[in-house]
């Protein structure tokens, strides 16, 4: 191409040379000599950079207030949707709160809770456990972790899990929150039948319950304890909840039940008609009350009677076991075919027979001592006739219980 | 160079008449040259630093108008309603075409390519024009939901306000070419927030050589805008990577596997781009101004189903490695990514393609790990190392970058025990996607918009032709130095018309048949037995000097020795210039 067809440029400046020009006036004026310095230019860009600096710093603030307020916006949004049920739309507000507001561990932890709300549980647990590796002793990801694990069966991580909530850290009410987490460990070990370990877990649970406000807790582990059939350690846990002024319905039942369980008739009884007027009343309860006033009409070691009432007690329970245990032979010499439990009975009869004429009043009056002889020959003859004819009903299932929780004392 | 008007600039005289000055002036020009005048060198290095800075600047402004323009746009709700999702990439599309086509016609495309282009053809000139409309319309583009990502437009951004800097500074020729790169690391690290990886890949795909020269001011200023960044956005990595560890080389199956995934798809997704892009390129002229509306209607109508597909995508990769989608879904989201972003881009919508492919990588590597997990019941973090690996194996596929690849995955994500599977599946789907697509994506795009770019893959794989490639044995034309009688009797058996002869005072020179000659003439005629001084020192060589160096030694030596670094008297071998030609048509 020739060179007159293009008109010649500065390569400084860019701008066409006059024809003829060997140097450019633009540049070559003093002013944009000046001004085309590297002082002048690495200045104007100090300027700029300052300027620049400053505006940025502007803009950025109020980026990261709306990123900030969109984050909380989204999260109230989510923690709504979650209350209401709604897991699957709250995740995705959870997730919107995220993108705003990325390290925030409490979203985090709010959108793990939905996804397992939403059963989604692998999820979850992918997002815990990335939390969980940031902060390996928080408390309430290693909760929420237990419970999945709880839900799908995994039961080392479930205790590890649980075990790591107990003894981590909690933001708030950490007191509260530890209690509880045992109990629900408690809970999940009774449904897996580790009654053992749920035992010592309860008793665990047990010594940390405050002194106030604990009468709910107290109630809880109560119940747990009743349900794997450690009433001893129940009984002392209902009567710590029935310390407050409005007991709860339910305490009085466990106690009832606790007591009844205990052989501790008196109290129960007392509890159980409390239960009854409160009308917690159930099946349960109907039957150990029952059976507690029988065993305190029966009972003849009861403290506080007379000895002249012992001994018409000693008498009546024995001519009532040995009327069960007569009608019991008669139905057996009927129907049964096996000879040893038969010879029992026969043997109990002839003792019974022996005995009956040294009962009476002045007899035992004279000698103490054959009112034990007579009930613990009312005991063998209950159990006798439990073994050969079925469970006993109504009184002589009072002098089974009568007698079962005197051998245990003795 | 290129002139504004398309003219060719033809060089005037830089120095300037003498001018009168008058005393003020004068004392200026003593007081700045004392105090303030650095050398080229020295102001290179404040220059570096102060692209760095202005670069950090502009791409923490782009990145938060990219995010405001989403909010307007898009709403802040990560599934927006299907009016927006479908209204907002169209008609933003139609903008940014209006502007790319009447007023911003350089902000095209990803970037890269221009930058090359500037530094290969136009002496590292990138107008300023091009970063305001790079800025504009990317902000616009990416934040309606176009498939496309921030970075290459940043790299393109701090390449520009280098060279604005440069041309203000009038640096010399040499430096303009070099400071473009230096402002495209600048960039490409202050929008990834990844040093390191921006100053391999401005080497890598950019520059193309490891140059002493340039390298301190390429880091230099990419730790600069990084600095800026953070100061600004905050230092976390761009991802928050989950707990993660290589157990077992059996599991390198699995990433064997990812890599095979990764280079089919990224041959599909080049073949996509290389198909359609002058194929669009071709339309009448008045498409041109409708076609990033048709694409934006498009992805709008993926958005509708898949709003995880529109803009960068990166909070949904942070999902993915959190283990948030499952294997299926994951693949739908790779796959239509793959579409959303290639329409886009070959739509000429401007943004990069550094964040989609990130995306798309991360979502086929969380699904072939998906696959993996219910076929192997590996855990369930498996699924997020598998797509943090993938992100780097389709990035190093797609863009065929293999070693900033494997530094941005650990870069990125702050997690470095991942290396070794994502070196392996990096360089599987390296070599399958050079097998299947033999022109890389820049170097395709390049030829497409006319530029004879050279291939930075080819260069990077060029054998360097060395001395020891080129030299001869030196027996024959060496002479041991002692005195003339020695020197002929030794002449007088060679056929040889030059000989090398080291001298312990003046190293090694060159003594010819004439010079023998003469010194026995003046012998003859009564002179004493003298020294044949002959001519020297000459030029050495060693053998591990390339080729071309040597080319420049050897000035107009008809030989020169090749001697042993370690014993410079021991003669390796020696060179003529026929030798080096010789060796150069054979390479």
């Amino acid at each position: 191409m020739a060179e007159g067809d293009n008109p010649r440029i500065c390569p400084h400046c860019g701008n066409p040379l006059p024809a003829g020009a060997t140097q450019c006036p633009h540049c070559n004026s003093r002013l944009s000599l000046i001004l085309h310095s590297r002082e002048t230019v690495l200045s104007l860009t100090a300027a700029i950079v300052i300027v620049l600096f400053f505006l940025t710093g502007f803009i950025t603030r109020g980026y990261h207030e709306k990123l900030k307020a969109l984050g909380e916006q989204w999260f109230e949004a989510g923690e709504r949707q979650l209350h209401s049920g709604n897991a699957g739309v709250a995740l995705e507000d959870f997730h919107t709160a995220l993108v705003y507001r990325p390290d925030d561990a409490q979203i985090q932890f709010r959108l793990a809770e939905a996804l397992a709300a939403d059963h989604r549980d692998s999820e979850a647990r992918a997002y815990l456990l990335g939390l969980l590796a940031r902060n390996p002793s928080d408390a309430p990801i290693n909760l929420a972790l237990a419970r999945i694990s709880a839900a799908n069966g995994a039961d080392a991580d479930t205790l590890r899990y649980y075990h790591g909530a107990i003894y981590g850290v909690w933001p708030k009410n950490p007191e509260a929150n530890r209690l509880n987490a045992r109990l629900e460990l408690s809970r999940f070990l009774i449904g897996r039948n580790d009654t053992s370990i749920a035992d010592a877990e309860l008793i665990a649970l047990v010594s940390e319950i405050p002194e106030k406000h604990g009468a709910e807790l107290h109630a809880q582990a109560g119940d747990l304890f009743l349900r794997i059939g450690d009433a001893k350690h129940a009984l002392p846990e209902y009567r710590s909840a029935l310390t407050v002024k409005h007991p709860s319905a339910n305490s009085v039942r466990g106690a009832g039940l606790a007591a009844y369980q205990l052989g501790e008739y008196q109290e129960a009884e007392r509890y159980l008609e409390r239960a009854h007027r409160l009308r917690t009343s159930d099946a349960d309860v109907t039957s150990a009350l029952v059976l507690s006033r029988l065993v305190i009409s029966a009972d003849p070691y009861l403290r506080g009677l007379s000895e002249a009432e012992r001994r018409t007690r000693a008498q009546r329970d024995f001519a009532q076991a040995f009327s069960r245990l007569q009608a019991c032979a008669k139905k057996g010499a009927n129907v049964s075919t096996s000879a040893a439990p038969q010879s029992d009975l026969v043997a109990l009869t002839s003792q019974a027979k022996a005995l009956r004429p040294r009962l009476t009043e002045r007899n035992l009056r004279l000698h103490p001592s054959q009112v034990n002889v007579a009930m613990n020959l009312v005991y063998a003859m209950e159990n006798a006739a439990t073994t050969e004819c079925g469970e006993a009903q109504g009184i002589d299932e009072a002098l089974t219980l009568i007698g079962k929780f005197r051998q245990g004392r003795e | 160079m290129m002139s504004a008007t398309g003219g060719v600039a033809a060089p005037i005289a830089a120095d300037s008449p003498p001018r009168e000055a008058g005393r003020l002036e004068q004392l200026w020009t003593l007081w700045r040259r004392k105090t303030l005048t650095l050398r080229e060198g020295q102001l290179f290095l404040v220059l570096a630093v102060a692209i760095g800075i202005v670069s950090g600047l502009i791409v923490v402004c782009f990145r938060i108008t990219i995010e405001w323009t989403r909010f307007w746009l898009l709403g802040s709700s990560m599934h927006p309603s299907p009016l927006r999702v479908l209204l907002a990439p169209t008609l933003a599309g139609f903008g940014v075409a209006l502007l790319v086509m009447l007023i911003f016609k350089r902000s095209r495309g990803s970037g890269v390519n221009q930058t090359k282009a500037a530094v290969f053809i136009f002496d590292g000139h990138v107008p300023f024009r091009t970063v305001i409309g790079k800025f504009v319309t990317c902000a616009l583009a990416i934040g309606s939901g176009q498939s496309l990502g921030p970075e290459d437009p940043s790299l393109q951004m701090g390449a520009g306000i280098a060279s604005a800097l440069g041309r203000s500074l009038k640096l010399s020729r040499e430096k303009q070419r070099l400071i473009a790169p230096i402002g495209a690391a600048a960039g490409l690290a202050a929008a990834f927030n990844a040093p390191i990886s921006a100053v391999i890949f401005v080497i890598e795909e950019i520059i193309g050589t490891w140059s002493g020269g340039v390298l301190g001011a390429v880091i230099l200023a990419a730790i600069s805008s990084v600095v800026v960044m953070r100061e600004f956005l905050g230092s976390a990595p761009m991802f928050r990577v989950p707990a993660m560890e290589f157990r077992s080389p059996v599991e390198l199956i699995g990433y064997a596997v990812l890599g095979v995934v990764s280079g089919v798809a990224s041959i599909a997704f080049l073949k996509f781009i290389a198909y359609f892009r002058p194929r669009l390129k071709q339309l009448p002229r008045w498409t041109q101004y409708i076609q990033p509306a048709a694409a934006g209607l498009l992805i709008g109508i993926i958005g509708i189903w898949l709003p995880q597909v529109m803009g960068s995508g990166y909070p949904i990769i942070d999902e993915a490695l959190h283990d948030q989608f499952l294997w299926r879904m994951l693949l739908l989201l790779g796959l239509f990514k793959i579409l959303a972003t290639g329409i886009s881009f070959v739509s000429g919508a401007p943004g990069g393609m550094f964040a989609p492919t990130l995306f798309i990588g991360a979502m086929l590597g969380g699904a072939v790990g998906g696959v993996e997990h219910l076929l192997v019941h590996r855990p369930a973090e498996s699924v997020a190392a598998f797509a943090l690996v993938g992100m780097g194996t389709f990035f190093a596929g797609f863009l065929r970058v293999p070693i900033t690849s494997v530094f941005m995955v650990a870069e990125l994500s702050g997690n470095y025990s991942m290396i070794l599977p994502t070196i392996i599946a990096n360089m599987i789907a390296y070599f399958i996607s050079r097998r299947y697509q033999h022109v890389a994506l820049f170097d395709f795009l390049a030829r497409q918009d006319g530029f004879y770019l050279p291939s930075i893959e080819q260069m990077r794989e060029q054998n360097t032709l060395r001395v020891e490639d080129a030299m001869r044995p030196g027996a024959g034309i060496v002479l041991r130095d002692g005195d003339a009688a020695e020197l002929r009797r030794e002449a007088e058996a060679s056929a040889s018309a030059q000989f090398l002869v080291w001298r312990h005072a003046n190293g090694w020179r060159i003594i010819s048949q004439d010079d023998i000659r003469k010194q026995a003439i003046a012998e003859s005629g009564g002179s004493s037995n003298e020294e044949i001084p002959g001519r020297g020192p000459l030029p050495q060589l060693y053998p591990d000097q390339p080729l071309d160096e040597a080319l420049r030694l050897i000035g107009n030596w008809p030989v020169v020795p090749v001697v042993n670094r370690a014993n410079l008297e021991k003669l390796e071998g020696v060179l003529a210039l026929d030798d080096i030609l010789q060796a150069y048509r054979k390479s």
